[in-house]
């Protein structure tokens, strides 16, 4: 989307409501945007959401979000077509279905439901998972473009180190700072630009104030009752956050979602009408089924206060992290290490799972339960992402022996027939009734 | 001396034993010996090697253990290597490690060590990080760089240094175990009815448990024997199966392969034969060993490199076994593999190569299904397929173009 349309759509969309329709605007006209800056001469970059964006945008490199165009294939409820387009090419039911549904978009002339997508003329295959590099030979072999891997090791934490931490820790700094110099060639290569030093360091200021606002919107969820709920709502903020980094207009985005909850919480408006239960959500949303699992919580009154993934808008620059201006490159590497998968041992993820982290995972979901007063934690596991999902139910046995109570659901980011409603359903009711059981306990206990 | 039949029973029932018995006889040899145990596709076992230490490959617990325990720690949508480690470490059944190592293979094994490392109490668990690209000037001098972090990780464990002369010592040894291990498959391809796939198998997957040392003069026991056999060519299609780098299938899966097919080459083990020439046996040891990694590997499903399609090495490796078909079958949830099976199935398409796709389960019992869809291709080939040049007077046209 461009950022100048997106700000007229914040300039004259009141507060209350806006911040839906602001993120249906920011990515349903993403696609008319792309062709005018192609027509424009600018190039066609496909990412994944934690990519370089900031660094590629400098290069007026117009940006497509594989795994959003996807989800709001889902979401729209027009992403099974697609996925058994690439199923009869010959694509397995048991992959990735972001994978599944883009393949049946090449397959379908790139007609997506929100408009004709343009074909890429670079890839850039972040390593945050491994389905990425799959993911970008796939599109490889569809178009012929190159593909660009930005690799940043992931680490383990451990209680000691029989090497030094900190030395290891400078070198694969330099390793990720070396990649990204090899990017900046790649693309001025492409493009034919030179890299604008001045106006990427201008992107990563845009990005830090999007970061800063990011934490302070994530962080009103502590307010009782909470003012939007992590799910249904958050992941509309996220997704409009990540088509928008590094912009005025992803600025202007976030702020508007921030008054908005200011006001809500002067108001006195929670995120469901009588709040009883805050729940943590970990992984992504049924999109499919976006509002259903959310809504049958809310029945119960209860309401979803934090997900690790709200570290995607931001990469990194969490809570006090900011990029450093003074010197971009190496700051940006850092951030790209420090992401929420324990890249940087040094750093040990706040907020987060840490899900390959090693060690700490249990204690900080415990710190996340208490930071957030939340009373219980839903596990969403998904078929297509290992990467989310692999330790879910290993995370259960161990959180769940601290008396934290756990739900763990199964389903499906894009394909709705992984979605069992009736089961589901049960469960819910099930896991709810329990927590009422307990708060009812507790309170004849204290009484 | 034993037959090779003796031997590859031996070999069999030692890879059959969910307890490791071997390993475990192993340290009770080695008073203080440490055991590293690796999970696929690629490992670096010289430098474990090199430190007096036994490497030992996990790869599941087949088909012959029951998924009880395992399921409560790990959702449906895994793989069956994942999931019956799992069991096996819930289990007991791994207590022998003192260190597991894991690698960024997938979304599910990048989570192995840690998974494994909250359940074994005391166990060491690490990553080790390949390069996410292999194919940029970066990627020799940052796996080297890791390399230098495992040895230390390593001498942790053993308590002593580990001398690069003991490492290239190492590597002397591998790259002799390597070349024997070649030149099995060399035998298969040219004549596969004196070894078969599955006789092959189980020759290469018992060195993922023995010390290296001990592994060299079985292969050479058995290689020498091998030419010796009194067995003659059938009338068999020549298929190369593709799909197994990771999860191992069953040993009856090769075997109702094999009945209606001669598997001249595979993918089976692939970490044993990833690196398709010696590893060089002079210089920085670690280095050589990344530089063999980044420069010197057969194409695999799990490695990304810029320099070369994945389609291209397996049409070479279709060419050079003179295969008339493929068979395209990978795990079951292994998102490395189903992915590559369409690239290499359009590949396959495009070069006039018939193909049959497939999916199996280590833990998979019935094998009904697999025979009579092999048997249909095999027959299908052998009488009717006309686009593979088979006429049913002759065993069919071997593929020998490489286009792209």
């Amino acid at each position: 989307m461009r950022p100048e349309a997106l700000s007229d759509v914040v300039k004259t969309t009141s507060t209350t409501g806006v911040t839906r329709q602001q993120t249906k605007a920011a990515v349903k006209n993403a696609f008319a945007d792309a062709w005018q800056a192609k027509e424009k001469g600018n190039k066609i970059c496909y990412t994944y959401v934690l990519g370089p964006i900031e660094l590629l945008r400098s290069f007026d490199m117009y940006l497509i979000f594989p795994e959003i165009g996807a989800a709001n294939m889902a979401a729209k409820k027009t992403s099974l077509p697609y996925i058994q387009k690439a199923e009869d090419y010959g694509y397995a039911s048991d992959t990735c279905s972001y994978v599944t549904a883009d393949v049946g978009l090449y397959l379908s002339d790139m007609n997506h439901p929100f408009g004709k997508v343009p074909k890429p003329d670079l890839v850039l295959n972040d390593t945050l998972c491994n389905t990425y590099y799959k993911w970008s030979e796939i599109t490889q072999d569809f178009f012929s473009c190159p593909i660009f891997t930005l690799d940043h090791p992931v680490r383990m934490a451990r209680k000691e180190y029989p090497y030094d931490l900190e030395a290891l820790y400078q070198e694969d700094k330099r390793y990720v700072v070396d990649q990204l110099k090899r990017l900046i060639a790649a693309c001025e290569e492409l493009t034919g630009k030179s890299f604008d030093l001045d106006k990427f360091r201008n992107n990563l200021d845009l990005a830090n104030r999007m970061g800063a606002l990011w934490c302070e919107i994530i962080d009103k969820t502590r307010h009782r009752p909470s003012p939007f709920d992590a799910v249904l709502e958050g992941y509309n903020y996220m997704g409009g956050a990540t088509t928008l980094k590094g912009t005025e207009a992803g600025i202007a985005y976030l702020s508007a979602i921030k008054a908005d909850l200011d006001q809500r919480i002067a108001e006195g408006k929670g995120a469901v009408p009588e709040e009883r239960f805050r729940l943590l959500w970990m992984s992504a949303p049924c999109y499919p089924y976006f509002r259903r699992i959310p809504e049958m919580f809310h029945r119960s009154g209860a309401v979803f206060v934090y997900t690790p993934q709200f570290m995607q808008p931001t990469r990194g620059t969490y809570r006090a992290q900011q990029y450093d201006l003074s010197r971009p490159l190496e700051s940006y590497a850092e951030c790209l290490m420090d992401y929420f998968h324990a890249r940087n041992p040094r750093r040990p993820p706040q907020w987060s799972m840490g899900w390959v982290g090693g060690g700490g995972e249990i204690d900080n979901q415990i710190e996340l339960l208490h930071h957030f007063s939340a009373d219980g934690i839903v596990y969403h596991a998904i078929k297509s992402c290992r990467m989310n999902s692999a330790s879910l139910a290993d995370f259960r046995e161990h959180v769940s022996r601290r008396g934290v109570p756990i739900l763990m659901l199964e389903s499906d980011i894009a394909d709705p027939r992984f979605f069992s409603e009736a089961q589901i359903r049960n469960r819910i009711e099930a896991f709810m009734e329990g927590l009422v059981e307990k708060k009812l306990s507790r309170v004849a206990a204290v009484g | 001396m034993p037959t090779i039949e003796d031997v590859v029973q031996s070999c069999r029932e030692q890879i059959e034993d969910s307890s490791f018995r071997s390993v475990v006889d192993w340290k009770q040899r080695h008073p203080g010996g440490k055991v590293v145990g690796y999970f696929p596709v690629y490992f670096p076992a010289e430098i474990v090697a090199a430190a007096g230490m036994l490497p030992v490959g996990i790869f599941g617990g087949g088909n012959r253990i029951a998924v009880k325990r395992a399921d409560a720690h790990m959702y449906s949508f895994m793989c069956s290597i994942c999931k019956t480690t799992t069991e096996l470490a819930l289990n007991g059944q791994l207590a022998f490690l003192d260190a597991f190592i894991g690698h960024p293979i997938c979304d599910a094994a990048r989570h192995m060590p840690s998974l494994l490392e909250r359940n074994m109490q005391g166990l060491l668990g690490d990553l080790l990080y390949y390069p996410g690209s292999i194919g940029t000037p970066l990627a020799v001098p940052y796996l080297r760089r890791e390399y230098v972090r495992i040895r230390q990780l390593f001498e942790h464990l053993v308590g002593h240094p580990i001398k690069d002369e003991d490492l290239r010592d190492s590597i002397r040894q591998y790259n002799e175990a390597r070349r024997l291990t070649r030149e099995m498959y060399a035998i298969r391809r040219q004549s596969p009815w004196l070894l078969t796939a599955l006789e092959s198998y189980i020759l290469t997957r018992v060195g993922t448990l023995l010390p290296v040392q001990e592994y060299i003069p079985l292969l050479r026991q058995v290689l020498e024997q091998i030419p010796k056999r009194d067995r003659r060519p059938i009338d068999k299609v020549r298929i190369v199966y593709e799909g197994a780098f990771c999860e191992q299938p069953p040993l009856e899966f090769i075997q109702a392969l094999e009945e209606a097919c001669y598997v001249v080459d595979d993918d089976f083990l692939l970490g044993a034969r990833l690196i398709k020439g010696d590893v060089a046996e002079h210089g920085d040891p670690l280095l050589n060993l990344a530089e063999a990694y980044c420069n010197e590997t057969t194409y695999c499903s799990t490695q990304h490199d810029p320099r070369r399609a994945k389609s291209d090495g397996f049409l070479e490796k279709c060419r050079t076994a003179e295969a008339q078909a493929v068979i395209l079958a990978p795990a079951k949830f292994c998102e490395p593999g189903l992915d590559d099976q369409v690239h290499f199935m359009k590949r396959a398409e495009r070069e006039g190569l018939p193909s049959l796709q497939m999916e199996f389960q280590e833990r998979m019992k019935d094998f009904d299904g697999i025979r009579v869809q092999t048997e249909t291709f095999a027959e299908a080939l052998l009488f009717y397929s006309e686009s593979a040049g088979v006429s049913p007077e002759s065993t069919g046209t071997r593929f020998t173009g490489v286009g792209k």
